[in-house]
């Protein structure tokens, strides 16, 4: 992990800068619900970072907001998100879309779903390609064939003729990956792109986008629930607990001197290959839902280290190796 | 032994009148046996036929040759009217219960009806039964008259787990049973397995991809591939000292937290 070619580099400017972002969803007749409160998170140039929360945390709809794909009725209401110069929050539709698969790619996490299935594969995977550029057919199609083969898709120029339905779900997570290429777009988002696939299969994607990351210098901002899987794959790692970001810091920090009630509760409640206790970590109580006004810390009424003052909401404070967590006990 | 499968075979065959005529062998030679109150854990990718594995257990697909034995009994050989005996004493719990549970039934009638099966139960024993099984698996007896869609996913799984401990099973069949719970929320299910397992005694066969989940609930492992197991025994040795590829492949592909 310390070979130059591969590592981060943060000393310069942060490829992706996201400050104060909180999104809203409308309800009808209740008023706009926070679905995100306040999050700040930065991607550096060749970094994999890593979002981890549980379902309804928020991580998800941050991936979206940033390529202007959230759905009717959620919306940017606050923050900034300043990426090559611009802030993507300003963008109106049609400077979105030139900056969408081209500069900012999105691997979707439901293969099949995301692929158009009476569409030929390689028609797909070309797509970002004819969208943003005048590059004539005949050259696409070279280049389809370079990026399946990119992705380690055995005999690729026979496979751009294939249908959706014909590719295995491997191989459909790896046609989308290569869509998500085919511009060479700086920062790719992918939303857990393995969730739906076998171990050994998810084994190979990670270690895709590892290599894709020493090769084209891409960064990737990994969405993702898997503990284990964010261990394994990421640099540094933002923690999302009911909206909010509650700690952040580099792999090891996070995992090896975790400093926030949560993300502990969270790494003791996964069981591991070896040495498991008799019974494993649990988080008493269940995740707020966005309309859920807390007092003080969100996390409060689970937190088994509560105390008095935790009714004021502690800010993300960070430590000097940039080590930060949402609690008033670090 | 409670269970003891010898040289199991299941072969789907397909095509005939105008297709040509094929078929897949699910599963193959499957041999293993299981103690009562024991667990063991089935682990292996899409298409290792873990699932027919199972339903081959349940009786819901019938076997083609090799034995099954349930308590000195051939599962193949178990006619109509031995059926709910043996209904009740091997019990499934499925990865996404909302499927399994009728959703005009309160969460309490469909646990109740397991219950009827005594049909000596006035209303009242029913409603404390239930009530009981309700607080055995942690959840309100508040959720009585919940219906299925008003539950979260883990209170959910939580109601079928109660569902299947109302006949009081001696085998209990898991098909990744937390696959699709939150992490925080799968450890509260496991540790409640355990806790289950201690007061009541089953056993347990849990199918899974996970093979942590194996390690910590399971003493034993089954490594499936293509049909055949490819490796057996105590899941700490197989985990820790794995005889072929492919368990070896799949204890590398386990991605950990750094200890």
């Amino acid at each position: 992990m310390t070979d130059p070619a591969v590592s981060p580099n943060r000393d310069a400017e942060p490829l992706l800068e996201v400050e104060g972002l909180r999104i809203e969803l409308t309800v009808r007749g209740r008023g706009p619900v926070p679905i995100t409160r306040d999050v700040s998170l930065r991607v550096y140039q060749k970094e994999i970072v890593g979002l981890i929360g549980e379902s309804g945390s928020g991580k998800s709809v941050i991936a979206k907001s940033l390529i202007g794909m959230l759905p009717r009725r959620i919306r940017v209401s606050a923050g900034t998100s300043r990426f090559q110069g611009r802030d993507l929050f300003a963008l109106n539709a049609h400077a979105m879309r030139a900056v969408r698969g081209a500069e900012i790619s999105l691997i979707p996490q439901d293969a099949l779903h995301a692929l158009n299935p009476v569409k030929l594969v390689g028609k797909q995977v070309g797509e970002p390609i004819e969208v943003h550029t005048d590059t004539p057919a005949v050259e696409v199609h070279k280049q389809v064939v370079q990026l399946l083969n990119r992705v380690h898709i055995s005999d690729p120029e026979a496979r751009t003729q294939d249908y959706p339905h014909q590719f295995s779900g491997g191989m459909q997570q790896r046609a989308l990956t290569a869509m998500a290429l085919s511009m060479k777009p700086p920062l790719i988002l992918a939303d857990e792109p393995t969730t739906a696939l076998d171990v050994t299969i998810q084994g190979e994607i990670l270690k895709l986008i590892r290599e894709l990351r020493s090769d084209t210098g891409a960064s990737f901002l990994f969405i993702s629930h898997d503990l284990g899987l964010v261990s394994s794959l990421c640099d540094r790692i933002y923690v999302m607990y009911a909206g909010e970001i509650v700690e952040s810091g580099t792999r090891d920090e996070i995992f090896s001197n975790p400093r926030h009630p949560y993300t502990r509760g969270l790494i003791g409640s996964v069981p591991r290959l070896r040495n498991n206790a008799a019974r494993l970590l649990t988080i008493p109580g269940r995740i707020p839902g966005p309309g859920d006004e807390i007092e003080g810390c969100r996390f409060r009424p689970r937190c088994p280290m509560a105390e008095g003052r935790c009714i004021v909401s502690p800010s993300l404070e960070a430590s000097k190796g940039g080590h930060a967590a949402k609690c008033w006990l670090f | 032994m409670l269970l003891v499968a010898k040289n199991l075979c299941k072969i789907y065959r397909r095509g005939g009148i105008f297709a040509r005529r094929s078929s897949i062998t699910a599963i193959k030679d499957i041999s293993f046996s299981l103690a009562p109150g024991v667990s063991l854990g089935v682990v292996g990718e899409s298409g290792s036929g873990k699932s027919t594995l199972l339903r081959t257990i349940l009786k819901l697909t019938p076997y083609d040759s090799g034995s099954l034995i349930f308590d000195g009994l051939e599962v193949a050989a178990i006619d109509a009217r031995a059926m709910r005996n043996f209904r009740q004493r091997v019990q499934p719990v499925f990865q996404d219960p909302y499927s399994t549970f009728n959703p005009r039934f309160s969460i309490g009638s469909s646990i109740g009806l397991g219950l009827a099966g005594d049909g000596v139960l006035s209303t009242h024993q029913r409603r404390d039964a239930v009530a009981r099984l309700l607080d055995d698996v942690g959840l309100d007896p508040d959720l009585h008259s919940a219906l299925p869609h008003e539950l979260s996913g883990g209170q959910r799984q939580r109601a079928a787990i109660a569902r299947a401990l109302a006949v009081k099973p001696e085998l209990l069949l898991l098909d990744e049973p937390t696959s699709a719970l939150d992490v925080s929320v799968q450890s509260q299910v496991l540790n409640l397995f355990k806790d289950l397992q201690q007061a009541y005694g089953f056993s347990i066969i849990l199918v899974t991809h996970d093979l942590p989940v194996v390690t910590f609930m399971c003493e034993n492992i089954l490594v499936m591939k293509a049909g055949v197991i490819v490796e057996s025994g105590k899941t700490a040795d197989v985990v820790d000292r794995p005889q072929t590829e492919y368990a070896r492949l799949l204890v590398a592909a386990v991605p950990e937290p750094p200890a």
